[in-house]
């Protein structure tokens, strides 16, 4: 059977707890995919991070990584996950248009990465794997029953985190 | 914006549009279709979708609009499309990469260029691309990086693309604009005048 895929789209966080169910985000650029899971009772969340940080105008908690990542967290303790057991991955962070004669300073993937990684802290706890920068686009998949994370390129191939 | 200047907005950049895909068929000795372009408010979020999937790969060239107004500029090409224009332009059978990648970004800088000069000299307005830079990547996620990276944008933008087509290709290229800031409204405000 067809794992049943959950998207989740730009600025927003997604939770499931389906057996088989895969939660997957579209090709990030500049932005984070975040997931947070408990292996024990397979239940998990993803997060796509646009902004490091920003006034939600009206909008859910998702769009930037000083709400979305506490927000991601909190709903996995609400249905039920340990606070020890939560797996953290990241995704994406990259800069695409690297050679575009881009504004100096980091650009928005790296200070994504550093607010995310910083929230993240804040909370007591840690990124457990990660794949970040470069110049390339990425799709994120996390799988619900295996608590893997699969990362897609268009150029480059696949591989798990 | 009202709907006369929207208007007038709209009638100005599918001149620049038509002038683009006029530049475009000296460029290359076959039929180049350029539909009419569509004109619309895109929430943010939704615009790495344009091309349909935002997965889907892509061939890509980027210019930063720059001047009197901001924004952005970009032509998305099926990777088949890029490889046959490439073909086209160089007169070679096949180009290497180099080769390749600097015909399209050739193509793009002066249909670009004509789209923006057509919008400048209509508002008086000085708006010049950067040179283009060319991409192969995930539609979506350049897109992203664009509107986010590059210049950050307001939760809407507005939109207009036009589908460019080689004869007898089933895929189309797009040619996207996005004005960014108060590009929009100094350019409507401008054609009113």
């Amino acid at each position: 059977m067809e794992p049943r895929v959950l998207p989740v789209g730009i600025g927003e966080i997604r939770f499931s707890d389906e057996a088989g169910s895969v939660l997957v985000t579209y090709s990030l650029g500049s932005c984070i995919g975040l997931t947070a899971y408990d292996p024990v009772l397979r239940l998990g969340g993803m997060a796509h991070i646009v902004l490091p940080n920003g006034t939600a105008g009206g909008e859910g908690p998702g769009k930037y990584a000083h709400t979305s990542v506490p927000a991601l967290v909190r709903g996995l303790l609400r249905m039920g996950a340990a606070r020890e057991r939560i797996v953290i991955k990241m995704a994406g962070g990259a800069r695409i248009l690297g050679l575009a004669g881009t504004p100096n300073g980091p650009g928005i993937g790296s200070q994504n990465q550093a607010a995310v990684l910083e929230a993240v802290g804040r909370l007591g706890l840690r990124v457990h794997s990660a794949d970040c920068g470069g110049t390339f686009g990425r799709t994120m998949r996390l799988f619900l029953d295996s608590g893997v994370v699969e990362i897609v390129t268009a150029t480059r191939g696949s591989w798990t985190i | 914006m009202g709907v006369s200047e929207g208007s007038r907005l709209y009638d100005a950049i599918s001149i620049g549009f038509g002038e683009a895909g006029r530049v475009l068929r000296l460029m290359v000795p076959i039929e180049v279709t350029v539909s009419t372009p569509e004109m619309k408010p895109v929430r943010i979020e939704d615009i790495p979708c344009l091309l349909g999937s935002a997965e889907k790969t892509v061939v890509a060239t980027y210019s930063r609009v720059r001047g009197d107004i901001s924004g952005h500029l970009a032509f998305l090409y099926d990777p088949g499309t890029a490889r046959r224009l490439a073909t086209l332009v160089t007169g070679e059978a096949e180009p290497d990469d180099e080769m390749s990648a600097s015909a399209i970004c050739e193509v793009s800088n002066v249909a670009g260029s004509r789209v923006l000069s057509v919008l400048s000299d209509a508002t008086g307005l000085r708006i010049v691309p950067t040179a283009p830079v060319l991409v192969s990547d995930m539609a979506g996620a350049i897109l992203q990086s664009t509107l986010y990276d590059l210049a950050p944008v307001g939760k809407d933008a507005v939109v207009t693309k036009t589908e460019i087509r080689l004869a007898g290709e089933d895929a189309a290229g797009l040619m996207v604009l996005i004005p960014t800031g108060d590009g929009v409204s100094l350019l409507a405000e401008r054609l009113g005048n």
